[in-house]
């Protein structure tokens, strides 16, 4: 349970090279966008969808990296716990509204606890990955989250901090 | 339906539970379980026909209610059943009982605010699970989903507002998996669905039950693969 800090792939030049639109504010990354041969093979979690009604229900931009009316196919993984879909978290957002990222896992958050209310309390745990753009050269680090759904609240100033870097 | 006649079904079904929650006992007599089984299942079908009302009369807060005591009901119908299939020595029917039991507890607590302190019960359960079953070994499946319908407006899931797992309009929003291809199976520790579990093994002379370390009668199907182990998956997946 914690969190661990990796170096990712660089999301735009991936992106790029896939032939995606590239993410300006908060995007969802497939689970296989790293090693994915060409962008008709992404996988999305299953949660994907959830998180994009939460966001939008909350009127938080998000980005769609397939440009329309692409659409890629969901992987269910039938577990107890509530894995989360990869985030992406862009400089440029980091910039201009910093706040989202805070309103984003608050929201997040919020459902999660909501979904595991009733169930005994060593059955809640959450599974995260954040990926953070780097202001300036557009590196990227991965947060990886494990633990409580309200640990989510203590990741904005890590992100802050990774994309400041 | 007026606030009166609401109040008045409420007392009624929590009459009923709190009657029924006395046999969640495996002391008690199995005629008078019975009894109480068939007690909750009116219980359940009133729930339906009130729920219908509530949701003409445009009362969501009290359709989701009446979900809240039909998932109550489940619960307590799946425990008194458990504990008679453990007298009637059937353990691995007595098993999927138990599992229905707190995810039905929990579905309560989702369903509605008024059921909150349902999640004890839940803990309870799991208990029971500790110390009257002997540990199982559990299966999860992946599987590519082409498309992931709303079981609330048969929308594509995640184009629509509703949210897995909430309620609407007494029924949770949950996704339904369209054009799928398996993907794998993992043992796992913490499965979505403690039914998916390996029920039995090729042991000399037949297969061993995982349950009653009984040896039985290896099962046609099973011929001809000596080392497969026999999975359960009572979701139909």
């Amino acid at each position: 349970m914690g969190t661990t800090i990796t170096d990712y792939t660089n999301v735009h030049e991936r992106a790029n090279h896939l032939g995606c639109t590239i993410p300006q504010c908060i995007a969802i990354l497939p689970t296989n966008f790293v090693s994915a041969a060409t962008r008709a093979d992404f996988l999305h979690l299953s949660e994907a969808a959830t998180v994009r009604s939460l966001f939008r229900g909350h009127d938080l931009s998000m980005d769609e990296l397939l440009p329309a009316p692409e659409r890629a196919a969901y992987i269910q993984n039938n577990s107890f716990e509530w894995v989360a879909p990869t985030l992406f978290v862009s400089s440029c957002l980091m910039t201009e509204n910093p706040a989202a990222v805070n309103v984003a896992l608050n929201v997040l958050s919020a459902y999660i606890v909501e979904w595991f209310k009733g169930s005994p309390n060593t059955d809640r745990k959450v599974k995260i990955d954040i990926v953070v753009e780097k202001k300036g050269d557009w590196s990227c680090k991965k947060i990886h989250y494990d633990g409580d759904p309200s640990g989510l609240n203590e990741l904005p100033p890590i992100i802050r901090g990774l994309s400041d870097e | 339906m007026n606030d009166a006649a609401e109040e008045d079904h409420i007392k009624r079904f929590n009459s009923v539970i709190d009657e029924c929650q006395i046999f969640c006992s495996i002391t008690r007599d199995s005629g008078l379980q019975r009894v109480a089984c068939a007690n909750l299942e009116t219980l359940l079908n009133d729930c339906g026909d009130l729920k219908s009302e509530a949701i003409a009369s445009g009362n969501e807060d009290f359709a989701n209610l009446l979900l809240g005591f039909e998932c109550i009901a489940t619960c307590l119908l799946s425990e008194i059943k458990m504990w008679l299939l453990l007298k009637a020595e059937e353990p691995d029917a007595a098993w999927d009982r138990l599992i229905t039991a707190p995810m039905a507890a929990t579905a309560a607590v989702r369903a509605h605010n008024g059921f909150a302190h349902l999640g004890k019960y839940a803990e309870h359960l799991e208990m029971v699970e500790k110390v009257v079953f002997p540990p199982q070994v559990f299966i999860s499946s992946g599987l590519i989903v082409r498309h992931q319908e709303c079981s609330i407006c048969g929308s594509e899931y995640g184009e629509c507002e509703h949210l897995a797992g909430k309620p609407y309009w007494g029924q949770f929003c949950s996704i339904v998996a369209k054009d799928i291809e398996a993907n794998h199976v993992a043992i796992v520790e913490n499965p979505a669905d403690k039914r998916c579990r390996i029920v039995h093994y090729t042991a000399d002379g037949g297969e061993r039950n995982r349950m009653t370390w009984k040896i039985e009668p290896t099962k046609p199907g099973n011929r001809d693969d000596a080392s497969r182990p026999a999975i359960h998956d009572a979701t139909g997946k």
